[in-house]
C-alpha cells in the first residue's frame, strides 16, 4: 500500500474498495488525499466556512455509505467524489437561501491570502487543472460567464437570464456552444477521465 | 421518441443537464427520456458530464479545519456502529419461496444468515427485550444524524415526522455482504401505517428503474416505484396496505422502465422486517 497521502487515481481507487469492506482508516486515508480539492469546491460553491466544513462531512459520510456500490466503470474515483461535493453543495445552497450571507463571506474570503500551490499534489493533477482553465479561458467571456454561473451556483438557465438581464434563449445558445468548445477541448486530454 | 443523431437541440439539452441548469421540469423529461434508452442523447450526456467533472478542478484547493478530521471519524464510527436490527423469532409458518428466492440473491450475509435463524428460531423473551433497546438506540443515533446531515429539508421533516410516531421502526435495507451500511432506510410510521424510504444507490441502467416490494411469507407485492436522481439519491413515501399479511422484508430491484407486476430480477438490496 502506498502512502497515506496517496494520490494516485489507482490508490483511491483501492482506498474504495477497502471502505466498502468496512475498513474506516481507508476512509480516513481517502479524506487526507482528497480533502483539499474537496473542501476547495464546496467552499467555493457554499461561500462561508461553517457550511463547508459540514458539507463536507456530508460528501465523506456519502462516500462511506456508498462505496460498496461506486463502478469504476461508471468514472474514476476523483470524478466520482467531486460530483457529490458539488451535488451535496449546490443542494445546501439551495435550501439555505444564502445568497446574501454568501456575498460578504466570498469579499471576505477574497482577502485572505491566496491558496497557494500545494507541493506534495500530484503533478498530474496539477496538470489537468492548468489544461481545464486553459480551455475555460479560451472561451469568449460571455460564455464563460453562463457555465460557471450555472457550475457553482447551481441556477438554472431561467434564474441565469434573469441575473445576467439576457434573453433565455441567448442563455442557452452561449451555454451549449461554450460547453462544446470545452468538450472539444478537453475531450481529447482527459478523454473521459477527471 | 429515440434519437438518430445528435443536434443542437439534443446538445444544449445535455449540456444544461449536466450542468443542473434545466429548470425541473425540463430535468425530469429528460431523464424520463433517458429511461426509454435513447443511445444518442446517453452518449452527449456521458460527455458533458466528463466536461463538467472537469470543471471542478479550475477551484483552487483549499485547507479545511483541522477538526474537521476528528469530526469526520466520530461521525463515521457512530454510523458503523449502528446497530442492526436483529430478528424477532420466526412464526410458525414457513415460507420456502421466500427463503428460495433470498438465497438465489446476492443478499448481504447478514440478510441470508437472518433469514435462516428467523425461520429456525425460538422465541426468546429476552431477545424481544434487547431487540426493543437497540432499536431505540439505533433511532437515537439517526435522529443525532439527522440533525447534522443537509437533507433536503422536506425529506427530513417526512422522517422526522416518521420517528415521532409511536412504535416508529427503522428498518436498514442492506446490499452488500460485507458491509452492514445500509444503502436504503425505511421509517416505518406505524400510526400512520406509511414507509418514508430514503435511499443512496446507483441509477439505475437505461430504460430501467427500481422498484419496492413488500415481501410477505408467501408473496412479493409491488410499493411501488423507487425514483431516483442523477446522483442515485431517492426518497418516497408508501403506504403500507394494513392488511398485508406476515410481513417479512422489503426488498429492491430493477425492473424495466414502468416497473414489473412480479419482480423480474434479484433483488439488489434487501431490509428485513421480522
Amino acid at each position: 500500500m502506498t502512502s497515506p497521502q496517496g494520490s494516485s487515481e489507482q490508490d483511491w481507487t483501492g482506498l474504495i474498495g477497502r471502505i466498502a469492506a468496512g475498513d474506516q482508516s481507508a476512509l480516513t486515508a481517502l479524506y487526507d488525499g482528497t480533502k483539499r480539492l474537496v473542501y476547495g469546491l464546496v467552499l467555493r460553491i457554499v461561500g462561508n466556512t461553517a457550511t463547508a466544513e459540514e458539507v463536507l462531512l456530508d460528501v465523506y459520510s456519502q462516500v462511506w455509505r456508498q462505496a460498496s456500490s461506486y463502478d469504476r466503470r461508471r468514472g474514476a474515483p476523483l470524478a466520482w467524489m467531486m460530483t457529490i461535493a458539488r451535488t451535496r453543495a449546490i443542494d445546501r445552497l439551495r435550501s439555505g437561501r444564502q445568497e446574501h450571507q454568501r456575498k460578504e463571506q466570498l469579499e471576505a474570503a477574497g482577502n485572505a491570502p491566496a491558496a497557494t500551490g500545494d507541493p506534495e499534489e500530484a503533478s498530474v493533477i496539477a496538470e489537468r487543472r492548468r489544461i481545464v482553465r486553459s480551455a475555460l479561458e479560451s472561451l469568449a467571456a460571455e460564455q464563460r460567464e453562463v457555465i460557471e454561473l450555472a457550475y457553482y451556483s447551481g441556477l438554472s438557465h431561467s434564474e441565469i437570464a434573469a441575473r445576467l438581464g439576457q434573453p433565455l434563449g441567448t442563455v442557452k445558445t452561449r451555454t451549449r456552444l461554450g460547453m462544446m468548445k470545452l468538450r472539444e477541448k478537453l475531450h481529447p486530454v482527459l478523454g473521459d477521465e477527471l | 421518441m429515440k434519437h438518430d443523431k445528435p443536434g443542437e437541440e439534443i446538445e444544449g439539452t445535455a449540456a444544461l443537464y449536466a450542468l443542473g441548469a434545466l429548470s425541473q421540469h425540463e430535468a425530469r423529461a429528460f431523464e424520463s427520456h433517458l429511461r426509454e434508452g435513447c443511445e444518442v442523447c446517453e452518449r452527449e450526456l456521458a460527455s458533458f458530464d466528463a466536461t463538467v467533472s472537469a470543471l471542478s478542478l479550475t477551484v483552487p484547493p483549499a485547507d479545511p479545519p483541522a477538526r474537521a478530521r476528528q469530526l469526520l471519524e466520530s461521525r463515521i464510527r457512530r454510523e458503523k456502529n449502528a446497530p442492526v436490527i436483529p430478528l424477532p423469532a420466526a412464526k410458525s409458518k414457513r415460507s420456502t419461496s421466500f427463503a428460495a428466492w433470498a438465497m438465489a440473491a446476492s443478499l448481504a450475509a447478514i440478510s441470508i444468515l437472518s433469514v435462516i435463524a428467523w425461520l429456525r428460531a425460538e422465541q426468546a423473551l429476552t431477545d424481544q427485550q434487547n431487540e426493543v433497546t437497540r432499536l431505540r438506540e439505533a433511532s437515537a443515533a439517526l435522529r443525532d444524524e439527522l440533525s447534522r446531515e443537509s437533507a433536503r429539508s422536506q425529506e427530513y421533516e417526512q422522517i422526522v415526522s416518521a420517528l415521532k410516531s409511536p412504535g416508529s421502526r427503522v428498518i436498514p435495507v442492506v446490499a452488500e455482504p460485507k458491509t452492514a451500511t445500509p444503502v436504503a432506510e425505511v421509517y416505518w410510521d406505524r400510526s400512520s401505517s406509511r414507509w418514508v424510504i430514503t435511499a443512496n444507490l446507483l441509477p439505475p441502467p437505461s430504460g430501467r428503474v427500481y422498484q419496492l416490494w413488500f415481501v410477505t411469507a408467501s408473496e412479493k407485492i409491488s410499493a411501488g416505484l423507487l425514483e431516483t436522481d442523477r446522483t442515485g439519491h431517492g426518497f418516497t413515501v408508501v403506504d403500507v396496505p394494513r392488511n398485508l399479511g406476515d410481513l417479512r422484508a422489503v426488498a429492491i430491484t430493477i425492473e424495466p422502465s414502468g416497473g414489473s407486476p412480479q419482480p423480474t430480477t434479484t433483488p439488489v438490496a434487501v431490509g428485513i422486517v421480522g
